[in-house]
């Protein structure tokens, strides 16, 4: 999984935004990210797996397994629920 | 081929239609400086326009290209474009935004009916803002919705209220982080990858120089006067006979 061109991530008063590019004329809003769904945007610009994005959480953050697991399937149910993951 | 002086940039345009020539006539400008922007409107463009269920005419549809010609212009040159209906107060100017249909017209006409003719309306829908030395300026343009309130003015920024209705009025300060979103509705987002990183770090220095509040009004005098205390900093001014 990974995902889908024409987002950009940046950061606007100090917490990390995503915007979609390529669509002018419109007012289409933005996805605002918590610093764990940060780190795991990071991950998923490239290809990647859910067990994948899993142990990476629960190195960086030294957290069980069952937690991050837990965290990353909520941020994944959300990036499906706004259409940006491709898998 | 005529020249308009918008939110400070250069354009050069050839209206064909008679509404173009007319809505930019304030922003005329006679000089022999070398323009930033030729706008040339494309039949396509007004074809794409006339083709909406909306049924809008031709002149619109070039009046509506040549907007969008000059607001990408400018948000690719680090402008931003705010949907929002801003009024000038003793030199200041203050923006209101809100989705279509939300009230922005009506509470900019209360403030004029509370304040009078110490509230100036710059533009009702499509002012572009400039940040120069860490100030945000609001500048007015042609195109400002459909009550025509513009002005050719300009005047630093100094508070963005974005409006909900609410049967009591209330009005608060959103911290940085809050006033994201409400924001970032109300952008215009260029289409390019550069362009929208400006736009993005613009928006950042932008929520953190200039307050935003959140207004939950009713179509009350009641409500300017609120905003402006809070927007102001001011007492509110007792009301005049007569106005």
């Amino acid at each position: 999984m990974k995902i889908k061109d024409g987002y950009m991530q940046s950061t606007v008063a100090g917490r990390a935004v995503v915007v979609p590019l390529g669509h002018s004329n419109t007012f289409r809003n933005m996805i605002k990210l918590n610093e764990t769904g940060k780190f795991l945007w990071t991950f998923l610009t490239e290809e990647t797996t859910r067990d994948a994005l899993v142990d990476a959480l629960a190195a960086e953050y030294e957290i069980d397994r069952t937690i991050a697991e837990r965290d990353v399937d909520a941020f994944l149910a959300t990036l499906r629920e706004f259409g940006v993951l491709a898998e | 081929m005529p020249r308009y002086r918008i939110a400070d940039f250069l354009f050069e345009m050839a209206p064909r239609y008679s509404l173009l020539t007319s809505v930019c006539e304030k922003y005329r400008v006679e000089t022999d400086a070398s323009p930033d922007c030729t706008v040339r409107v494309t039949d396509e463009e007004i074809a794409a326009v006339t083709a909406l269920p909306e049924g809008f005419a031709e002149d619109y549809g070039e009046s509506l290209s040549a907007c969008r010609a000059v607001c990408k212009y400018a948000t690719e040159h680090g402008a931003l474009m705010l949907h929002a209906a801003v009024i000038e107060v003793d030199g200041k100017a203050y923006a209101f935004c809100a989705p279509s249909g939300t009230g922005k017209s009506t509470h900019i006409s209360l403030w004029r009916r509370r304040f009078g003719k110490r509230v100036q309306i710059i533009n009702g829908d499509k002012p572009l803002l400039r940040e120069k030395e860490g100030v945000f300026t609001v500048y007015g343009t042609p195109w400002c919705g459909k009550e025509g309130w513009n002005r050719n003015a300009s005047a630093p920024l100094a508070g963005i209220c974005i409006i909900t209705r609410a049967a009591e009025n209330t009005i608060r300060r959103l911290s940085p982080d809050a006033a994201i979103e409400p924001i970032f509705r109300q952008l215009l987002k260029p289409a390019d990858a550069a362009s929208l990183a400006t736009t993005l770090s613009l928006a950042d220095r932008l929520l953190s120089t200039v307050p935003v509040y959140l207004l939950g009004c009713n179509v009350s005098e009641e409500a300017a006067e609120i905003a402006y205390a809070m927007m102001t900093g001011e007492p509110v001014p007792p009301k005049k006979e007569g106005e």
